[in-house]
């Protein structure tokens, strides 16, 4: 099987993935260096691709700077309440879409597809007016509510739903089980590929979010990570910046992501290869 | 078990008529096979049946329960699916179970429902593998199990051989077969394959672009078509077609052709003056068994003799496959494999003209079958 040829094509493609896999790494092997030096060490003239020196101490400071743990539970909270919900939502769109009839789908989908163009800042005052309205500000449900329905999402699974066999749906009715009961034990079930993506993508966006938790929020008990680590740039002017200590934040910030990526890494490859293809 | 009606019954998508006004008696107990090509509307039916396509307009009874607007899993059946559609996260057995564990079957009855649909479909051993650890075999029976412990009233299946290999195929027909002796649920049956309808129908319905040709035993249909469709889709192979005319001369009736004159039967004389066929263009229909090369037939009916000369002769073994043109046009014989003959050869054909069908060329009807769907049959061919 293997020939030369073969053998010379697969050298090739492993030397420039390597070269990817280290393109990637090396900014978060330089926020490691950075989070363990001094910060003028960081800014040392004198180049090093190891740390001049290794102070462990650095993320017990950055950890102190703000009330970390805080902000972890709400990031987490709001962002698994997100994510739970727009699972629920998405899917439940999802199935319309792909295995039901009835009058205007065509033109639904037509609107959700429509709807995922429209960039997201432009709906953030109105959204921030009626939050306000119903006092939701500086609360759980200005930083979830307004993200629980998600045309990505039910794009994003209805593309995995279209995978699924009518026929199984169909088997299913005849079986004697409810649309719900469908969704839940015979669809669901063959499209976690499409979930896991859906989930892992969501985190990761409003783990990442800055600006609505900021503008939403005021006390420091409704902050989320992002908010946080933004308070690092943004100490006195004069005095210098503690690069050192915002690098060690964003590695112990990340940990979470990274946990769930390692968690769902094997659905995502699926999910993305199945969902992109197919019309 | 129960009978199925359809009255009326038809099919539209927007413009489209799909299926048009299909009527349809299936007794209890009984094996129907719906047969056409593929795009007719046998599927469409078949799903109207099922409850998973609306019905447009015309009555649907199973039993005696009008059932258009009851929902599938009301309707008391089972389908099996051309691609199975089993359950893929599922055991087979939980795919069998599923439908019991909706219904609220107890525990003990729902292990014995699978205990015996797995002894008759021989899966036993397959119980506790998921369908991906199964060949295309016994995808298909676990399919049937999962239909089978339902214990409906009407089984309903969409073609659920054409994905299984030739031979498969023609040892899962005997078994299906065996099965409805077995358990003697009405069954309606979908496939394009008309040999799987022979043989497995004990009533075959043929329907061409969403209407109901002829719908009769499988003796019924293939001895008497109701018109060329029928009669060139049932059968392999296909019925001969000869065009020409009948004419009579001195009291007897002809068909002629280019070259030939065939005299009909006295029997059939009365049907040809009483349709006012006399003088008119028909097609003449003979099955390839029906036409024979032996010297001793074709010296003995000279008047029902054609003349024409081989183009191929095929070998399938037993028999040989003789395609003649005559006058131009192109028949198949099918005769003793000692008949092969090389190409050019010129030979003689005798017509078993009590076999013999004929057709109006204008409507292509049968003259002397009335088309009728219930395969009642006026006239005396056969
Ligand atoms: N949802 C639909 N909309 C429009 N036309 C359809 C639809 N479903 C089936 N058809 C058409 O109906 C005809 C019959 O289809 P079908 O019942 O599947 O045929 P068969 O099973 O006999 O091959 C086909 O021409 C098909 O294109
Ligand atoms: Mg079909």
């Amino acid at each position: 099987m293997i020939n030369p040829n073969n053998r010379l094509e697969r050298g090739v493609s492993h030397i420039i993935l390597i070269l990817f896999v280290i393109l990637i790494l090396l900014p978060i092997y330089w926020m490691f260096v950075s989070a363990v030096q001094t910060n003028d060490n960081i800014f040392s003239p004198r180049f090093h691709l190891l740390p001049l020196n290794v102070d462990w101490g650095n993320f017990v400071q950055a950890w102190r700077a703000e009330p970390f743990g805080i902000f972890f539970v709400n990031s987490i909270v709001s962002n698994l309440l997100i994510v739970f919900f727009q699972v629920i939502t998405s899917s439940m769109a999802a199935y319309a879409l792909a295995f039901t009839e009835f009058k205007g789908k065509k033109t639904i989908f037509f609107l959700i597809l429509m709807a995922m163009m429209i960039p997201m800042q432009a709906t953030f005052i109105p959204v921030y007016i009626m939050l306000s309205k119903v006092h939701l500000i500086n609360t759980y449900g200005a930083l979830v509510i307004p993200f629980i329905g998600s045309a990505f999402g039910i794009f994003l699974l209805r593309q995995g739903f279209v995978s699924v066999p009518k026929e199984m749906v169909q088997a299913a009715r005849i079986d004697g089980a409810s649309e719900f009961r469908i969704l839940w034990s015979i669809v669901l079930p063959n499209v976690k590929p499409a979930i896991v993506t859906l989930v892992l993508l969501n985190f990761v966006f409003h783990y990442n979010s800055l600006f609505w938790p900021l503008v939403t929020t005021n006390s420091t008990n409704m902050r989320v990570i992002p908010v946080a680590l933004s308070y690092f740039l943004s100490q006195d002017a004069g005095q210098q910046l503690q690069w050192n200590l915002l690098m060690a934040a964003d590695l112990f910030s990340i940990v979470p992501v990274i946990a769930i990526f390692l968690f769902g890494q094997k659905y995502i490859v699926k999910g993305v290869a199945n969902t992109s293809l197919k019309g | 078990m129960a009978r199925v009606s359809l009255k009326h019954v038809w099919k539209k998508y927007s413009e489209a008529m799909i299926v048009k006004d299909f009527n349809l008696d299936i007794e209890d107990k009984e094996f129907v096979v719906l047969v056409g090509p593929s795009g007719c509307g046998k599927t469409t039916t078949l799903r109207m049946i099922a409850g998973l396509e609306e019905i447009s307009e015309g009555d649907l009874f199973i039993g005696d329960r009008r059932v258009n607007d009851v929902p599938p899993k009301d309707r008391d059946i089972a389908m099996v699916f051309q691609n199975y559609a089993l359950y893929p996260h599922m055991s087979v057995r939980d795919n069998m179970a599923f439908g019991l564990k909706l219904r609220k079957f107890s525990k003990s009855e729902i292990n014995q429902r699978i205990r015996e649909a797995a002894k008759i479909l021989d899966i036993e051993h397959l119980l506790d593998r998921k369908p991906k650890a199964l060949s295309g075999g016994q995808r298909q029976r676990v399919a049937l199990g999962r239909a089978i412990v339902r214990e409906p009233q009407v089984f309903l299946m969409d073609e659920p051989l054409s994905n299984l290999d030739a031979k498969l195929r023609v040892g899962m027909r005997a078994e299906i077969r065996k099965l409805h002796q077995r358990i003697q649920t009405t069954t309606i049956y979908v496939t394009h394959d008309q040999t799987e309808a022979m043989t497995m129908g004990d009533r075959i319905v043929v329907m061409k672009d969403g209407v109901i040709q002829q719908c009769g035993t499988p003796q019924e249909v293939y001895h008497s078509p109701a018109n060329m469709f029928v009669a060139g889709f049932i059968g392999s192979p296909a019925m001969n077609f000869l065009r020409g005319r009948i004419v009579e001369e001195n009291e007897q009736v002809y068909f002629r052709t280019t070259g030939t004159s065939i005299l009909l039967p006295e029997n059939r004389y009365p049907i040809c003056r009483s349709e006012g066929v006399i003088g008119q263009e028909v097609i003449l229909g003979i099955r390839p068994e029906d036409l024979h090369i032996e010297d001793t037939l074709t010296s003995q009916y000279p008047e029902s003799v054609i003349y024409g000369k081989v183009e191929v002769s095929e070998n399938v073994g037993s028999e040989v496959y003789l395609h003649v043109t005559v006058s131009g046009q192109n028949i198949i014989a099918r005769v003793n494999s000692r008949f092969y003959l090389q190409p050019g050869t010129l030979v003689k054909l005798v017509l078993d003209m009590n076999k013999v069908h004929l057709f109006r060329a204008d409507t292509q009807e049968a003259i002397g079958v009335t088309n009728q769907t219930e395969g009642v049959y006026a006239g005396e061919t056969n």
